[in-house]
Formats: structure tokens, C-alpha cells, sequence
């Protein structure tokens, strides 16, 4: 048989076994806490910590085509009247940023109430994910309760991710001086629970 | 591994249609050339993502800018329908051509692994950029089969190197070339998602 083929073989081989190892894996739910626990080495609970980086000043939340799930607000004003501010970009048909959801959810019910507020950025990568009736009903469907601010012409999703690369999702933390703590790209559920930590370290004032 | 399997995930998302559909078109229009097509698509679209996530790739694709990458990308297809009369390195760079622009296009829904290439990009060069490969391998595997499938087995050879699977493929690089060049490709794909996932 010549090389060739038997190479086109194993590509065909190898590449059905990976769709099957994927379809067999089934989704990336999960119901894991993305909520700090409390830390069970006491020694390394004792250990001062670094304090988180500032990565620079937030930018404002402009042009924006209005806001679901609360009162019309700015940018502005849930800065000055929260202590914390967590800043998701997301668009409603992106599977990755529906994984963040739960965790979102988790740590907007845990924090709510502790002048902390969330807000999703709805940065639609689609004509169809630009409707806000498409919006409105997704954000029922998914469970997202948290402000969102409506960037249709996505014009803050560019002006807050540098240079021509935009991700969906991706998060931001901000303290109260408006300067980002955290940034955080992509869905990993590791980076929501340092979240969700971050968020809790600005309170205590220990970042 | 994670990272070639995130980009088998990702083959179903609409973010990643957008580079899927254009590749797959490249490579009918090909025919028979399509593995080499497919092979220099694969890594320019990679290593194009990876050069943006790192910093080193700024231009634009937008504006103005979409008048060039249409002719790039009708350049592409109509080379690609003549590749079979093209050396091997010619019919790689149509490929390297046409993954490139796709690469460029590309506004990704990110997973976990890929966050982490993205990352790094900067930092860690030779690290991430086989492994941005890894991922676009994964990403567009379906492709990469179709190109495959006739080499690994002959008697479909004809079926699918038909001069009709190519003209399929050659319109729908036209009308890619269009859309783009008006502003409307994502529009385009967000419909075709809409209407497959209804």
C-alpha cells in the first residue's frame, strides 16, 4: 500500500476517533462552586498574599443601545455606587460564554447585596444575536438576572479588548477606584472561582 | 490533547462556521489538490490568530480594508480551481492565502484552552504557536478529512474531485468574496447558524 494512502488512513482514523472522544465527552456543565471556600491550610491561610495587579484604568461603557434588567443607569453610576463592578463581554449564542453563566449567576446572587455589581456586556457577533426581542428572550432562557448593557455596535467590546482582537467571553474586575483587577479570558471555571475570590479580597480590602 | 479536543468542540459553534465554511469551500474548489489546499489553510489560519493574539498582527479588517481581503479571497478560489495545474508549493500558498484571510476575519468564541494560547501568545511564542495549530487542526477537522478521504480510499476518488464539487465550491467562494467585501459575511453565517440550529 503506498505511504500515502496509509497516512490518509491514520488522518481518517485518528480524526474519527477525536469527534467520537469529544461527542463521548458531553458538555462542559458542571455544577462545581465557582464560591471561595475557606481556605483548609491554616499556614497558607496565614501567609500574606500578594496583592492583585492593577492592569490599568476600565474604560466607560458608551453608545450603548440601552439596558436590560435595570433602571436606565451609566457606566458611571454603578461605579460610584458599587465597590466592586465585574464587567462580562458575551453574546447570547456563544456556547463558551453560556458555560459562564452558572458561574456568573452564582457569584451575582452571593455578592448582590454586598456592593457588588455585575454587568453583561451583550456584544452580539451576529445579526441575529443584535434583536433585542432575541436578547430579552435568551437572557429569560439562560437565567441571566444581572444588568445587561446592550453594545450592538460592539463599539465597547473593541474599545476595552486591545489592539483588533475581541474575545467572547471575557471579564473584568474593577475596584472601586475604576482600575481593573482582573482579566479574565475564555471559560474556564478556574478563572471564575479566582473571580469570585478576587471579588471577595477587594472587600475585605486585602488586594 | 485538551486543546486539539476544545477545537473539535468548537467545530459546531457558529464563531467557528465562520472560518469552517470558507476552508471547506476552498477545499472543493481545489478537487483534487485539496489536502495540500487544506494543509497550507490550516496553519496560515493558525498562526494569523496566533500573530493577532500576540500582538505582531494589527491590520485591520474592516472598512476600507475588506476590499483587498475580497480580492485576496476571490484570488484564492479562482487559484484554487486551477491548482491542479499548479506545482505543490503554489497550491499550498492558495491555501496559505485563504486560511490567512480567514485567520484575519476570525473573532473567536473562546474555550478554556484556547484562553490559555491566547494568553501566553506573547510570552510564550514557541509554545503557543503549534499549539494554536493543535486547536485549528481540531477546529477544522472536518476539512481536513474530506481532504484525506479520497487519498485514503481511491474508488470515491472521482466522486469527490468532481469538476461539479468544485464550480459548488468556487460559488460559494464568490459569495464569500461578496459578503465580505460588503460587510455582511457574519451576517451570512449568523443566518445559516439560525436557520440550522431552528
Amino acid at each position: 500500500m503506498p505511504l500515502g494512502r496509509l497516512f490518509a488512513i491514520a488522518i481518517l482514523v485518528a480524526g474519527l476517533a477525536a469527534v467520537l472522544v469529544t461527542a463521548l465527552g458531553g458538555d462542559d456543565d458542571t455544577t462545581e462552586s465557582v464560591l471561595a471556600t475557606e481556605p483548609t491550610n491554616d499556614t497558607a491561610a496565614d501567609e500574606p498574599r500578594a496583592p492583585l495587579p492593577v492592569l490599568g484604568q476600565a474604560g466607560n461603557l458608551t453608545d450603548l443601545d440601552g439596558w436590560l434588567n435595570t433602571e436606565d443607569t451609566t457606566f458611571e453610576q454603578i461605579l460610584a455606587d458599587n465597590e466592586v463592578v465585574v464587567v462580562q463581554f458575551w453574546t447570547f449564542a456563544c456556547r463558551n460564554c453560556k458555560n459562564t453563566l452558572d458561574a456568573m449567576g452564582e457569584l451575582y446572587e452571593e455578592y448582590r447585596d454586598q456592593g457588588v455589581e455585575f454587568i453583561g456586556v451583550h456584544a452580539p457577533e451576529f445579526a441575529f444575536e443584535a434583536e433585542i426581542p432575541n436578547i430579552i428572550e435568551a437572557a429569560d432562557e439562560l437565567g441571566v438576572v444581572w444588568p445587561i448593557a446592550l453594545d450592538t455596535g460592539k463599539e465597547n467590546f473593541h474599545e476595552w479588548q486591545e489592539g483588533r482582537w475581541g474575545y467572547w467571553p471575557r471579564a473584568y474586575l474593577i475596584d472601586s477606584e475604576g482600575q481593573i483587577r482582573q482579566n479574565e479570558r475564555g471559560d474556564g471555571l478556574a478563572g471564575y472561582r479566582e473571580l469570585g475570590e478576587n471579588i471577595q479580597r477587594l472587600l475585605d480590602g486585602d488586594a | 490533547m485538551a486543546t486539539f479536543l476544545e477545537g473539535v468542540s468548537a467545530i459546531t459553534m457558529a464563531c467557528t462556521l465562520v472560518i469552517g465554511l470558507p476552508t471547506l469551500a476552498l477545499a472543493c474548489a481545489a478537487r483534487g489538490r485539496a489536502a495540500l489546499v487544506v494543509a497550507g489553510s490550516v496553519v496560515a489560519t493558525a498562526l494569523v490568530m496566533w500573530a493577532r493574539a500576540a500582538g505582531h498582527w494589527n491590520l485591520a479588517n474592516d472598512g476600507l480594508m475588506v476590499v483587498p481581503i475580497a480580492v485576496a479571497i476571490a484570488g484564492a478560489f479562482a487559484l484554487a480551481w486551477r491548482s491542479e495545474r499548479l506545482p505543490w508549493f503554489g497550491a499550498l500558498g492558495v491555501g496559505v492565502v485563504g486560511g490567512g484571510v480567514a485567520g484575519w476575519l476570525w473573532q473567536p468564541c473562546v474555550g478554556e484552552q484556547l484562553a490559555k494560547i491566547v494568553n501566553d501568545a506573547d510570552s510564550s511564542p514557541f509554545t503557543t504557536a503549534p499549539l494554536m495549530i493543535v486547536y485549528t487542526t481540531g477546529a477544522l477537522l472536518p476539512v481536513i478529512l474530506l481532504a484525506a478521504l479520497p487519498h485514503a480510499w481511491p474508488a470515491i476518488k472521482d466522486a469527490l474531485t468532481h469538476r461539479n464539487l468544485g464550480r459548488a465550491g468556487a460559488a460559494v467562494g464568490g459569495l464569500y468574496a461578496l459578503s465580505v467585501a460588503s460587510g455582511r459575511y457574519n451576517d451570512l453565517v449568523g443566518e445559516l447558524f439560525r436557520i440550522s440550529s431552528t
